[in-house]
């Protein structure tokens, strides 16, 4: 396949992926129901992968058996039957075009009216690499060969699994071991894909990368992977998007990633998830968010940044976090999660000092209408060793009507004595003054609560790359659509 | 052009009435002034004008152009041309000032079937009318009205004002907290917007912006209602006798 | 003989929190509940200098001395609803009381001793009529390897106001206490606690605002050493509109001592137009301190204006060199830097005449 080609794929994948609310009728290969050690040597043979990986993946198995599924979250979510779910699913061959979407609900046909891009015309910029994953599977990568020119790989986690072994021995796991939690055990035992990127040294990576997820088969769980190293000096910025489906029963989504950053290296990480947030009337069906994010600042001087705009999923439950472990590393979270309808989240940040002059910030905002629920959950410690930490927290949130709720549940940690950790918080709603005054100059009354709410996110959007910043304004107007009057 | 009849309103879950009997034409290319005494209603007259919801209208009518504007929302009844300068403009944190005013403008231009304006073009209008205004082009860059001292909201509002090119525009106190030379920028601003296709209602406490816009007639309003009408003179004679008498032959 | 909490817990047929209760994250409760405490406990009389007060010695009521318009009486206690056993625990094993203020009166105090190696408890019940404007102070006396347990719960009536001054200075014991609060319409509680220098304290409040017009100030004081820890767990549920909550928790802490703020704010759905600011701020002296601060809001009324925040860090040392470049040496310009840090504790009406000296706390930790 040639350079040319691999876009040609993606834009019929991605073509169709628009209508995101409905499934593309795609003639897939799955694996039957159910977990167990058979299924996941099948997974792995399937995928060709070396025995280290296999081990890797029985290790976690055995290990996540002994586990109990948790319920510490400010959601409420059914016990999850892990045997009712595919663990594999894929579709049988690239080419296959997907038939007609005429019983697309009238609903999302408006809503992707208007949302009116996004992928196609941004991924036609020139300067956006794009890895799709649909359902289990990487269908395909742009820009791969220009990358390599650079040095920089950006491939599926499969691909690396193969093409790289010492790099994925090393790193795969080194920041979210199997036994951190749960799902991070679980992804490790049945992860199908998800993009792996590594940057040598010195390298700053010539374009945007960009994973754009897909999950499209009912009642399987997707379970991707994501490996983002950075060595010495090197400096990258990786974007996600994700959509799904709207299916009447809920379907667990659970990703783990993983980031290394060396020496003054820097990995800027943005997300703007958009899975389906289940129905709007009955609150059934959606995606269950739970993903373990993390970053361990390994080397001195380097940095992680997090931006993550949360407008979709019935359940949204992570906390990107950043270990700073090199002396002067920054971590930083700029965060927007608006929750409508049933939606829930729970979500926020963990920082932890451990390097000395390390410093951390985190901006969240959080914006619940509808009957939603939308809790931030946040740690900052410093250790013993983190001389001269500092950290400033700032958790604003927004309610729009009075069936909603709003929590902050801060978690401050502090073990040494020249540290400075701030913590700010206040709770508004959407000022009747606010929305007069901008009516009364010709504005209407969606689009002054949109202007209101994108200003009240200002700071957060600022943080998103340009071509995305377009998008997330866009996704948080459509989500908040008919939330007063 | 604004057709005020026998207006009644009062706030929302309230049983006081508020606005008793409000009668008043505003004509074209005129300048109204209403003066009056604290808690006369002047405030709550123009709110219910632009269309808060906070108050109820129990009877009558305000047409503009011979249609009931009662039915719209604040929303329509901008895009139809009112506009009104808060005495308090609210402040709005994160929305940028120039980004605001095109998203009015444009929504007024698409509402007339006019093309909407791109930001290259819609600035060269901006800086043409703060230029034209005297108002310093930083205001353009700054969050919507957040941050900004009591008279520079003011001066943003008949910024607003400019852009917007309302065909009724009422100013709520737009004098009240200004001092002298923003009073007289304020005023010099307003003489310059004035045309033969707009009117004008000001409202205020005092006569002293009446010095700087002259007014076409005054109106005095007392409980809700207007008691006497007359031109320029009559705010004079009021500024040296004050309310007081009127009240008291009114009692 | 001897026996441990886990043993009361168990004859009670109740079971103590475990590690993985968020309310007690950072308190060793094995420790705690594993010890051996003595059950054949002396109690003898004591003068006491105070004008009123009541006095508790190992969980009995030894003497007191009440006003007219104050009545006490045995009285069996139905606490809020409650996960928390060590409010059951209390209750259960202890003589319970009922004070009831008919009227304005004098300050009352009310003591808790406990001696060393005993595991006491102490339930009391306060209703405070309407109309009614009244203060208790409380002393706690918890000597070496003792655990002193109490549950106080506290009714006020339409147009009411309570303060209670708490004080724990020097205690070589444990301290659990639990105080429960229910406001009715224009209520006013009051609360102040004074932890200095005290081996092991933790301070519950669940403050109940059940009436329009009223407010709740909860604000708190800590300064330790060494491997002291003290734990203020606080729970303010506004349940109706209107109402107000204010805390303001303080703490300067050095040598592995543990201070932990443990806040919570509920609005309920119907609860608009509500207030509340929530505060907490901490001077580390010393590089082997350790704070745990969690302010927390649960908010489900949009009108509503809650603000939290939290600061912790070093003394502010530019504030030291200002004082220091202006003639003052190093260690009363510290002092001047480490009183203006606690004024704002002091700094109400109610609480203004508590405030204990700490010049001498402050000369023993620097």
């Amino acid at each position: 396949m040639t350079f040319q080609d691999h876009d040609k794929t993606i834009e019929t994948i991605v073509d169709k992926d628009y209508e995101y609310g409905f499934q593309t009728k795609i003639e897939s290969e799955k694996f039957p129901k159910g977990l167990n050690e058979d299924i996941i040597r099948k997974l792995s043979a399937k995928k060709k992968e070396p025995d280290y990986m296999l081990e890797f993946r029985l290790k976690a198995f055995e290990h996540w058996k002994k586990m109990k599924e948790p319920h510490w979250l400010l959601c409420e979510y059914p016990e999850l039957d892990y045997q009712d779910a595919h663990y594999y699913a894929a579709p049988k061959s690239l080419s296959d075009k997907p038939k007609s979407l005429d019983e697309i609900d009238p609903e999302l046909k408006h809503a992707f009216e208007k949302l009116g891009i996004p992928l196609i015309e941004q991924k036609q910029l020139a300067g956006v690499a794009v890895d799709a994953v649909f359902d289990s599977v990487s269908v395909a990568t742009t820009y791969k060969e220009k990358l390599k020119q650079h040095g920089v790989i950006f491939c599926s986690i499969s691909e690396a699994i193969v093409d790289y072994p010492d790099l994925i021995k090393k790193y795969l796991g080194s920041v979210v071991p199997y036994t951190d939690n749960f799902f991070a055990a679980l992804n490790s035992a049945v992860f199908t894909d998800g993009s792996f990127v590594y940057v040598p040294k010195g390298v700053k990576s010539p374009m945007e990368l960009s994973t754009y997820f897909r999950i499209n088969e009912e009642n399987t769980g997707q379970f991707e992977r994501t490996l983002i190293i950075c060595e010495e000096d090197a400096y990258v910025s990786y974007l996600e998007g994700c959509t799904a489906p709207k299916f009447d029963n809920n379907q667990l989504h659970a990703a783990v990633v993983e980031l290394v950053v060396l020496d003054n290296a820097e990995i800027k990480y943005s997300t703007v998830q958009n899975w389906y947030p289940g129905d709007k009337e009955t609150g059934k069906g959606g995606i269950y968010n739970f993903v373990t994010k993390r970053g361990k600042c390994l080397g001195k001087k380097s940095k992680i940044s997090w931006t993550q705009i949360e407008t979709g999923s019935a359940i949204t439950w992570k906390y990107p976090s950043c270990l700073l472990i090199g002396d002067e590393s920054i971590g930083e979270f700029y965060s927007v999660a608006l929750t409508n309808h049933f939606q829930q989240a729970d979500t926020g940040s963990k920082m932890i000092h451990i390097g000395k002059n390390t410093k951390s910030t985190i901006i969240s905002k959080g914006i619940s209408a509808g009957k939603s629920k939308n809790t931030y959950r946040g740690l900052v410690q410093a250790n013993k060793s983190a001389k001269n930490a500092r950290n400033y927290t700032q958790c604003d949130s927004m309610l729009i009507g009075d069936k909603c709720s709003a929590n902050t549940v801060p978690y401050i940690t502090i073990k040494n004595n020249k540290t400075k950790f701030e913590h700010e918080a206040s709770t508004s709603k959407v000022g009747e003054e606010q929305l007069f005054y901008l009516m009364s100059r010709g504005i209407s009354l969606d689009d002054a609560l949109a202007t209101i709410v994108s200003g009240f996110c200002q700071d957060v959007f600022d943080k998103l790359p340009d071509e995305f910043a377009l998008e997330a304004n866009q996704l948080l107007s459509l989500q908040l659509e008919h939330s007063v009057g | 052009m604004l057709e005020i009849k026998n207006l009644e309103a009062k706030l929302i879950d309230e049983d006081l009435e508020i606005i008793k009997g409000f009668n008043l034409t505003l004509e074209k290319g005129k300048v109204h002034a209403i003066m009056g005494p604290n808690g006369s209603g002047k405030s709550t007259l123009s709110k219910i004008i632009a269309g808060d919801e906070n108050y109820e209208v129990t009877n009558g009518s305000v047409k503009l152009n011979n249609v009931n504007v009662l039915d719209y929302d604040a929303t329509q009844r901008a895009l139809e041309g009112i506009f009104l300068a808060f005495q308090y403009p609210v402040e709005i944190p994160g929305v940028n000032n120039a980004e605001f005013l095109r998203m009015a403008y444009n929504a007024k231009q698409k509402h007339h079937g006019k093309n909407e304006s791109d930001p290259l073009e819609f600035n060269e209008l901006l800086i043409e009318k703060v230029n034209q205004l005297n108002i310093p082009e930083e205001f353009l860059e700054r969050e919507l009205n957040y941050g900004f001292s009591g008279g520079e909201k003011k001066r943003n509002e008949i910024l607003q004002l400019a852009v917007l090119n309302p065909s009724v525009a009422i100013l709520d106190e737009t004098d009240s907290g200004l001092d002298i030379d923003a009073l007289k920028q304020v005023s010099e601003a307003v003489n310059k917007l004035k045309s033969e296709n707009n009117t004008f209602l000001l409202i205020t406490h005092y006569q002293r912006l009446l010095d700087y816009i002259e007014p076409d007639y005054v109106h005095i309003m007392i409980d809700g209602k207007i008691v006497q009408t007359g031109n320029k003179e009559l705010a004079k004679e009021l500024d040296m006798k004050g309310y007081d008498h009127l009240l008291s032959t009114k009692a | 003989m001897t026996i441990t909490i886990d043993k009361l817990f168990e004859l009670q047929q109740l079971t103590g929190p475990s590690e993985k209760d968020e309310d007690w994250l950072y308190y060793d409760i094995n420790k705690l509940t594993s010890q051996n405490y003595k059950t054949n406990i002396e109690s003898k009389e004591k003068q006491i200098s105070y004008d009123f007060y009541i006095y508790f010695l190992n969980g009995k009521l030894i003497n007191h001395k009440l006003p007219d318009n104050v009545t006490i009486t045995h009285h069996k206690i139905s606490p809020r609803k409650t996960k928390n056993n060590f409010i059951h625990l209390a209750i259960a094993n202890s003589e319970s009381y009922k004070i009831k203020f008919i009227e304005n009166s004098n300050p009352i105090h009310l003591i808790y001793e406990s001696t060393s190696e005993t595991f006491t408890s102490h339930s009391i019940e306060i209703e405070c009529s309407e109309h009614t404007s009244n203060e208790i102070q409380r002393h706690f006396i918890s000597q070496n390897n003792a655990c002193l347990t109490s549950y106080m719960n506290v009714i006020l009536n339409k147009n009411s106001k309570i303060t209670v001054c708490d004080f724990n200075e020097n205690n070589q014991g444990k301290i659990l206490d639990f105080v429960d609060g229910s406001l009715d319409e224009n209520c006013n509680f009051f609360s102040i606690n004074q932890t200095y220098l005290s081996h092991n304290s933790r301070f519950q409040n669940r403050i109940f605002i059940n009436g329009e017009n009223s407010n709740a100030t909860l604000h708190g004081l800590a300064i330790n050493e060494r491997k002291q820890a003290c734990y203020y767990n606080t729970h303010i549920y506004h349940d109706t509109e209107n109402s107000e909550s204010h805390q303001l928790f303080k703490s300067m802490v050095k040598e592995d001592a543990i201070l932990e703020y443990n806040g919570k704010v509920t609005v309920c759905p119907k609860a608009q137009l509500t207030n509340s600011y929530q505060l907490n701020q901490n001077i580390l002296l010393d590089e082997y301190a350790n704070v745990y601060s969690r302010p927390q809001l649960f908010i489900d009324a949009d009108d509503v204006r809650c603000t939290h925040g939290s600061t912790t860090g070093d003394i502010n040392e530019h504030e030291v060199l200002y004082l220091m470049s202006r003639g003052l040496d190093r260690l009363s310009s510290r002092k001047i830097v480490l009183n203006g840090f606690i004024e704002e504790i002091f700094n109400k009406e109610e609480f203004q005449k508590h405030q204990k000296n700490i010049h001498s706390i402050l000369n023993q930790i620097l």
